[in-house]
């Protein structure tokens, strides 16, 4: 008896990746929006977690999804349909995080009363010895992450990111992001040095 | 494997990125070296401790897709080579005249209706600019639809003989309609949406609600035509089972009938067989023998033959 498989997104399932995205690059509407779909919620989550903005990764799964349809007629084939759309979608993250990062040096620049605007700066009065109420504690902590995160260079974060959320291989990740496996493990071992002083620092810092 | 070498390897050990070579041995080092064991420890516990992360919601998601819908059709409207067609603009038109008040407050009775609504309604509400005149007797605008959020002015020009200037906005008001889903003019829409939506996304989600309301005769009727004509298997499927509860309405066995020999899809004809012979009866004969002589799916041919031997037919025609 022949197996019955319908259910959801049964056109992907049956034709394949590539199949689909020949239909699309002849212009079926249908192909490219089961493109999106199937790609489209790591594209979102990766976005959301680099950027920590819904607004922010809203923009830049717009662009991202956009560019891709622009240059759809462009793929060739060369690599997977899912390492070209993550690495539009890498590089679009990792220039809205260079831009965040100018405007913050910008403000930091014109803050004469030399308070700085550093994310550690501002989280040194919610920390738990001022607070005493755990559950803030608990948002301290991921509060105290994110600004560790946020001490990484954007590529690191976003290797950080592909790794360690989204599970991806480093050959994987440097492909997505045009560099070697060994630049991509190189970049992860970075992250995740700084990550550890970072946060080390904090603690040290929050028991004092 | 050297300590040295274990503690280099333990985060590439945790992400599993070490060969099984690579892995075993350390495993076996670990297994006896205090040291290295609780540093594996303390790597594990650091990185799950930063294992924290959001997770988009599922209305942040429909929301960008709904964006993205809109950027790909004004994409498509400045490249018409590409994608042409997908959006039928008759639709809109045919929508339009069949919601005429829909630019105007209107207001909800009783039950939410559903997503797609929200969806097909930032479509709609986007799809007219708006155009307004300022002129001495103050503003004027030549469209029903008030100005509300607009993201493009398109062109801005003053005519200085008449001291009137125009502005061209291109409108991205999002608008969602609520109403009860048996509401009449909610389920022409929803109806018109399953029929002429392009995107299947939001043709199976419209089809979710229509199905509760598959006791009306229109809904049905629109239930079967999907089911026998939409281009997505999955969403033909989805009609499918809502129609199943009715498979004794001759009208839904006359379009299951349909599936059985057009539909392209194998599974769908084996899903119209297996429900059409749930109440067999003598005037399938003729189709059942057709399709033991023609149909090219083993399980098909089979059914057929069974349900012709429990009737007490010829497997062949004569």
């Amino acid at each position: 008896m022949e197996t019955v498989s319908l259910a959801g997104h049964a056109r992907a399932a049956h034709t394949g990746e590539t199949a689909l995205v020949q239909a699309a690059q002849r212009g079926d509407a249908d192909a490219f929006e089961q493109l999106v779909r199937l790609h489209d919620r790591t594209v979102l989550r990766v976005a959301l977690n680099i950027l920590r903005s819904p607004d922010d990764a809203r923009d830049a799964y717009q662009e991202v999804f956009l560019r891709a349809y622009r240059s759809l007629g462009k793929f060739r084939f060369q690599c997977s349909f899912r390492t070209w759309l993550y690495r539009i979608g890498t590089n679009v993250c990792l220039d809205q995080l260079r831009r965040k990062s100018v405007r913050k040096e910008r403000t930091v620049g014109v803050d004469e009363e030399g308070t700085g605007n550093h994310i550690l700066a501002n989280a040194e009065d919610e920390r738990p010895h001022s607070n005493p109420d755990r559950v803030l504690a608990g948002r301290e902590v991921g509060r105290r992450i994110q600004a560790a995160l946020e001490q990484l260079s954007p590529k690191e974060r976003m290797v950080f990111e592909l790794k360690h959320h989204e599970g991806m291989r480093l050959r994987a990740i440097g492909e997505t992001l045009s560099m070697s496996e060994e630049a991509a493990k190189n970049c992860l071992f970075r992250a995740t040095r700084k990550l550890r002083a970072a946060l080390q620092g904090t603690q040290e810092g929050a028991q004092a | 494997m050297s300590c040295e070498k274990v503690k280099d390897s333990i985060l590439l050990y945790l992400y599993d990125e070490l060969d099984e070579g690579q892995r075993d041995s350390l495993e076996e080092h670990v297994d006896t070296c205090e040291s290295c064991s609780a540093a594996l420890d303390s790597e594990r516990q650091f990185l799950r401790s930063l294992s924290e992360r959001e997770v988009p919601s599922a209305a942040l998601l429909a929301e960008c897709r709904h964006d993205l819908m809109r950027g790909v059709y004004h994409l498509q409207s400045e490249q018409p080579s590409h994608f042409a067609g997908v959006i039928p603009v008759a639709w809109w038109h045919r929508l339009r005249e069949s919601f005429p008040a829909m630019r105007v407050a209107w207001q909800p009775t009783a039950a939410l209706a559903l997503l797609a609504v929200g969806f097909y309604g930032g479509r709609f509400a986007g799809s007219a600019p708006a155009v307004g005149s300022f002129g001495a007797g103050g503003i004027q605008q030549s469209s029903v639809a008030p100005l509300g959020t607009f993201g493009d002015i398109q062109s801005v020009s003053l005519d200085a003989g008449q001291d009137e200037v125009e502005i061209v906005v291109e409108e991205v008001t999002r608008r969602t309609i609520r109403g009860a889903p048996g509401d009449p003019r909610i389920r022409s829409m929803l109806i018109s949406t399953v029929r002429e939506y392009p995107n299947s996304g939001v043709r199976l989600d419209t089809l979710d609600i229509l199905s509760a309301g598959a006791a009306n005769r229109e809904v049905r009727r629109a239930l079967r035509e999907t089911m026998v004509g939409d281009r997505n298997p999955g969403v033909r499927l989805r009609a499918f089972e809502a129609l199943r509860p009715h498979k004794s309405d001759p009208e839904t066995r006359e379009a299951l009938i349909e599936v059985l020999l057009k539909d392209d899809n194998p599974g769908m004809r084996v899903q119209a067989i297996d429900l059409l012979i749930e109440n067999p009866d003598r005037d399938m004969v003729g189709l059942l023998q057709g399709l033991v002589e023609r149909e090219q799916n083993n399980y098909i041919r089979l059914q057929s033959r069974r349900i012709l031997h429990d009737l007490n037919a010829s497997v062949d025609r004569f």
